[in-house]
């Protein structure tokens, strides 16, 4: 098998998504980490266009875009499949996927702004969670049933990063009560082995996150 | 092999729903258009796209499938007997849904901003925006198509699609703003891609002419400005 690569940053969900993917499916990679405020010429040769992690190398060709990497994983390695074997239900899987992408920014500017500009992300990300509860989850385990697969992934970040996001801004958007089936989601998510021995210490995210949120605040 | 009811939910002018319909003419498959009036939301539309209440949304078998490039996926994946919408390679696969992503989160926005822009300042900053973008889409033209006519190579594939719809309001911007923003100068092979394409069988009938966008730009316009209705 061709050597793969993969460039990631710790705090990253993004670079999680890929992290996941590969040992879900059990394929062997090297881990580069990378600097995000000094980022690598390897990695700026890689990526090009936009500059970020995660990108997949696998046999000296780069792939960048975590959501395309995973396709691109899907497609290279079918083994433990991560999309559904149903046609339509790819395409079910696909569109949450690409929600994920969509709406999931709002809640990335939840910690970096305030006013008009944080009440909106704030309506935005609970609308989103709203929409996943009531549409996207029903009565499974997984979002595509008893298997973990690409929707949980891309919706990884919910489990763990937002908590810590919750926490810094003291407000709590996933109310048990209010959200019981993404609650139940991830308590699933994080008990599953692979995601349970993956993911970044948690007071390491929320210093990294603070400090972040201080120097976006501060600035005029 | 999938026979079946088709219907598309959309509207002519849109070019998210512009990409289903070329797909869908790619692979030779028959459906229902169903027009969606321009201002107001169908039952169907706002039963089968609860989340986005949006067009275009494929019915297949009463099962509604949403998001244009999604679909577009979609069909490839069920109507195997047409030609292939995606490269079988994995690698030029991921590098059409690479570009396919930046024309819908880059260049897209940008065009936006372009209509949005007052003044000749913000207009000309907008414009110098969008030019570089097409100057990276030029050299991933250069790359992906190696030589040949698409991006997808000797016939239309998934980028071509994902950018191709749009070519219709390029000329519209082009046209009401005096300018280019896909030049010989600049974009060679992206110009003569672009003829190409709207001169192909599955796109020729479909992507709108430039006077008839024109006229339901002036027609969103005046809505856009007129005071609010009940």
């Amino acid at each position: 098998m061709e050597e793969v690569k993969l460039f990631g940053a710790w705090p990253s969900p993004y670079s999680y998504r890929v992290v996941w993917a590969l040992k879900l499916k059990g394929i062997p990679y090297e881990y580069i980490e990378e600097d995000l405020s000094n980022k690598s010429s390897l990695l700026l040769q890689y990526n090009p266009v936009h500059k970020k992690i995660p990108v997949l190398v696998h046999g000296g060709k780069p792939i960048c875009e975590s959501m395309v990497i995973l396709e691109y994983i899907e497609q290279t390695w079918p083994e433990n499949p991560l999309l559904p074997s149903n046609t339509y239900d790819r395409a079910v899987a696909r569109f949450w996927a690409k929600f994920a992408e969509d709406k999931g920014l709002a809640i990335w500017k939840l910690y970096r702004t305030t006013g008009e500009e944080f009440e909106k992300a704030m309506k935005e990300s609970l609308e989103m969670l709203r929409n996943l509860e009531e549409h996207a989850l029903r009565e499974k385990k997984f979002f595509s049933g008893e298997r973990i697969g690409i929707v949980d992934i891309a919706f990884g970040w919910i489990a763990h990063w937002l908590g810590v996001i919750e926490d810094l801004i003291g407000v709590k958007l996933l109310e048990a009560d209010s959200f019981p089936r993404l609650h139940a989601w991830i308590k699933n998510f994080k008990e599953e082995t692979i995601i349970k021995e993956n993911l970044p210490d948690r007071g390491k995210v929320f210093a990294r996150l603070k400090r972040l949120r201080e120097m976006r605040l501060a600035s005029p | 092999m999938a026979t079946g009811d088709v219907k598309l939910l959309g509207a002519g002018a849109s070019p998210y729903v512009n990409r289903v319909q070329i797909a869908l003419n790619i692979k030779s498959e028959n459906y229902e258009f169903l027009e969606e009036k321009l201002g107001s939301k169908s039952e169907l539309l706002l039963k089968s796209n609860p989340i986005h209440k949006k067009i275009p949304v494929l019915i297949h078998d009463d099962k509604p499938i949403c998001e244009s490039l999604v679909i577009v996926q979609y069909i490839d994946d069920v109507w195997t007997s047409g030609p292939s919408i995606l490269p079988s390679d994995p690698y030029d696969r991921a590098i059409a849904r690479f570009w396919a992503a930046y024309v819908d989160d880059k260049w897209f926005p940008l065009m936006k901003e372009l209509r949005m822009a007052e003044g000749e300042e913000a207009k000309a900053a907008a414009i110098e925006k969008i030019v570089e973008v097409l100057v990276v889409l030029e050299e991933a033209f250069v790359k992906c198509s190696k030589g040949k006519a698409f991006f997808g190579g000797d016939s239309i594939g998934f980028l071509d699609i994902a950018f191709g719809s749009f070519l219709g309001w390029l000329k519209v911007t082009e046209k009401m703003g005096e300018m280019r923003l896909l030049s010989e100068a600049k974009t060679p092979n992206l110009v003569e891609w672009a003829e190409r394409f709207c001169c192909d069988d599955a796109v020729k009938d479909v992507l709108p002419k430039t006077e008839k966008l024109i006229e339901i730009f002036k027609i969103m316009q005046a809505r856009a400005k007129a005071p609010p209705s009940n």
